[in-house]
């Protein structure tokens, strides 16, 4: 019983820490997820209104993705603060680097101009990205994270999704998966250990 | 931060208790113990709600923002949060963020949160948040009124300072709650 109690405990505080926060195991604070998502050539319309292949666009720079949605009260402004947060660590040549995608998952009621003015509450080079609903489901399936939305739509409704950030080399490949929470420096010290591996 | 407020004797009921009712008929007896367990009800057995870190959210959009607070029952009985209300929103409900079956994470709505004798209930980004419908423009650094409602307590107000969600509405130092994800906040 005893044993079984302090097993309960463990799961519990491994649970309220986060796995990714953690990292026993790879070289990251995160997972490491090398190659196992691939950027698609999806194309979305930016929050400056402009067209944007998630590919080809994003290219040249390690590229942090959320999926979320502006009326998220929560999670993705939390999510969002923490990676800007976490870009004001780094050093000037390595915020070069790093860029910042947000999709929503609420095409919607998500247009350019709300993602503009929801992000520039975090930082103003963050990229939002908005398409309509089967090319969002397409995408965060390919990046093997889940959406839910209600069937009706009609009054104030959430959206549920995964709450993890991946990040993406200057290829497009993934190779870290942050859980929600992991804390910015932790985040921080990740992107400069990737960083400076690419260099 | 919390402020502790006097701990009530939870046992100052208990060592009377057999004196009262042992020379009195058995009818009386009842009675008297009905009588007692009311009076020493009041004393030993009433939550006591102590409030801290209330902080709303710049909105970030005109439809939605969220607020947080630190609640603590020091007294000697379970409470229960049943809702909340400030002038400042059109409507607060009370959101708990749950990971699903499916791996999404999604907020679930809360009619009642318990707050049990002794216990804190913390409301803090990730876990459970008050989502503000429609709020008023707000700005760091402005104070808003919440008021929360208590099964047993009524009706507690707290005032709430508004953060920046980039932590500038902080007064000075990095302690904004978004950094402060320590699930074991108990006292000092």
């Amino acid at each position: 019983m005893a044993a079984a109690g302090a097993a309960a405990v463990t799961a519990l505080l491994a649970g309220c820490g986060g796995q990714a926060a953690t990292g026993d195991q790879g070289p990251y604070n995160g997972s490491e997820i090398k190659g196992a998502f691939t950027l698609p050539s999806t194309e979305f319309t930016d929050n400056k209104g402009e067209p944007y292949d998630l590919k080809e666009d994003s290219a040249g720079k390690y590229t942090a993705v959320f999926i979320g949605f502006t009326n998220c009260p929560d999670i993705c402004p939390t999510t969002m603060a923490d990676l800007s947060q976490a870009k004001g660590m780094l050093d000037e040549s390595e915020q070069e680097e790093f860029q910042t995608v947000f999709i929503t998952a609420d095409p919607e009621r998500d247009d350019p101009e709300l993602l503009d003015m929801w992000l520039s509450s975090f930082d103003p080079s963050f990229v939002g990205l908005t398409t309509d609903l089967e090319d969002t489901d397409a995408t965060a399936n390919e990046l093997g994270i889940s959406v839910s939305r209600p069937e009706d739509r009609s009054g104030d409704y959430q959206v549920d999704h995964g709450g993890q950030t991946l990040l993406f080399d200057p290829e497009g490949n993934s190779r870290i998966m942050w859980s929600y929470g992991t804390e910015p420096e932790k985040v921080a010290e990740d992107l400069e250990t990737v960083i400076g591996e690419g260099a | 931060m919390a402020v502790r407020g006097a701990t009530r004797g939870g046992r100052a009921g208990k060592a009377r208790r057999p004196v009262a009712g042992r020379r009195v008929l058995t009818l009386s007896c009842a009675a008297g113990a009905l009588a007692l367990a009311a009076v020493t009800g009041c004393a030993a057995q009433e939550p006591q709600i102590e409030t801290s870190d209330a902080t709303v959210r710049v909105p970030l959009t005109p439809d939605v923002t969220s607020a947080y607070v630190t609640i603590e029952n020091t007294g000697g009985a379970d409470d229960t949060l049943i809702g909340a209300d400030t002038a400042a929103a059109d409507e607060v409900q009370m959101h708990e963020n749950v990971q699903k079956d499916d791996g999404t994470t999604g907020m679930e709505e809360r009619d009642e949160i318990p707050v049990k004798a002794g216990e804190t209930v913390s409301f803090e980004p990730g876990k459970l948040h008050l989502m503000l419908m429609d709020p008023d423009e707000l700005k760091a650094g402005e104070t808003v009124a919440l008021e929360l409602r208590f099964e047993k307590s009524g009706t507690v107000e707290v005032n709430a300072e508004v953060e920046d969600v980039m932590g500038e509405g902080a007064k000075g130092g990095d302690m904004e709650s978004m950094d402060d994800m320590d699930h074991g906040d108990m006292d000092h």
